[in-house]
């Protein structure tokens, strides 16, 4: 008795398996509960509103720098209560004579910040978590670009404001947002 | 040559019984509500009307604020240091959504929510 035809049908059972739970992996896409994308929406929202906020508090009470990383690390902390990751890279301006601009940098690693300002160009090397500043002659009213983390942005500031920028990039799992203020 | 075709008329016969078979499974997943982003929401609509910033350091006022039927719900606000005003839940399975508020100083706003 010739058993030929029952390989064949082992077979076709074992390739179709094969075919579907590779095209299974491929298209189906990870689950991502909507709750979990509005908490980010949220929290997201809620740092866009509150960092100039801090940056004013800080400068009332002359702890500008102080307060915006205090501010910065508690968030971190907060969102890691919620699984959020939080990376952040700001800057603030004073003027006196020439133009002051700190930089903080809370992203994932060091960056070489460049700040150009009319053609005007300077490079800052900032480690992870620390800040550094630079001095820049602006006119009373500039334009300043600043180039970081394959991110540009060009700001139309004033030399006589205190001004503040913030980016912000939230993860969890494998959602990304990004967002900016400015102030 | 016979044979190879035998195969070839049987890995369709299977893919077409699989087909059916995934077809046949239901796919919806049925998820269990996370009421976080209720107290989201909550604690967003206290911020625009400016109730959040106003009574931050006063809880019970906070909780007469917000209205959330059908579940039970408690306030608390903790500084940078850890020292917190207001109650924390005597329950389980219990959805926790923050704010972060900056008034002079930094603090968070926990809303907790539980059936």
């Amino acid at each position: 008795m010739g058993m030929k035809g029952q390989y064949f049908i082992v077979a076709s059972i074992i390739f179709s398996s094969i075919f579907f739970s590779t095209m299974l992996l491929v298209v189906t896409p990870e689950f991502i509960p909507e709750s979990e994308h509005r908490e980010l929406v949220y929290f997201m929202e809620n740092l866009l509103q509150e960092y100039p906020y801090a940056f004013d508090d800080g400068i009332n009470n002359s702890k500008e720098l102080g307060y915006l990383k205090n501010f910065t690390l508690f968030a971190r902390q907060i969102g890691a209560e919620h699984n959020i990751e939080l990376h952040a890279l700001w800057f603030f301006t004073k003027y006196n004579n020439s133009l002051n601009i700190t930089i903080g940098n809370f992203l994932n690693e060091s960056e070489d910040v460049q700040i150009n300002i009319s053609g005007n160009v300077k490079e800052v090397h900032i480690e992870k978590d620390s800040v550094n500043s630079t001095s820049l002659v602006v006119p009373e009213v500039f334009n300043l670009t600043i180039i970081f983390y394959n991110t540009q942005e060009t700001l139309l500031l004033d030399r006589y404001k205190f001004n503040f920028y913030s980016y912000i990039e939230l993860r969890k799992k494998r959602v990304i947002m990004e967002g900016d203020v400015l102030a | 040559m016979k044979g190879f075709v035998r195969m070839i008329e049987s890995i369709f016969a299977g893919l077409l019984l699989m087909s059916f078979i995934i077809f046949m499974v239901p796919s919806e997943l049925v998820v269990k509500p996370d009421l976080s982003y209720k107290g989201y929401e909550m604690l967003e609509k206290l911020e625009r009307k400016g109730v959040l910033r106003a009574y931050l350091f006063n809880t019970t006022k906070l909780m007469e604020e917000i209205d959330i039927p059908g579940y039970s719900y408690s306030v608390s606000v903790c500084d940078t240091r850890g020292n917190c005003i207001g109650n924390l839940p005597n329950a389980t399975n219990i959805w926790v959504s923050s704010r972060i508020v900056s008034k002079n100083d930094i603090y968070v706003v926990r809303l907790y929510i539980w059936e």
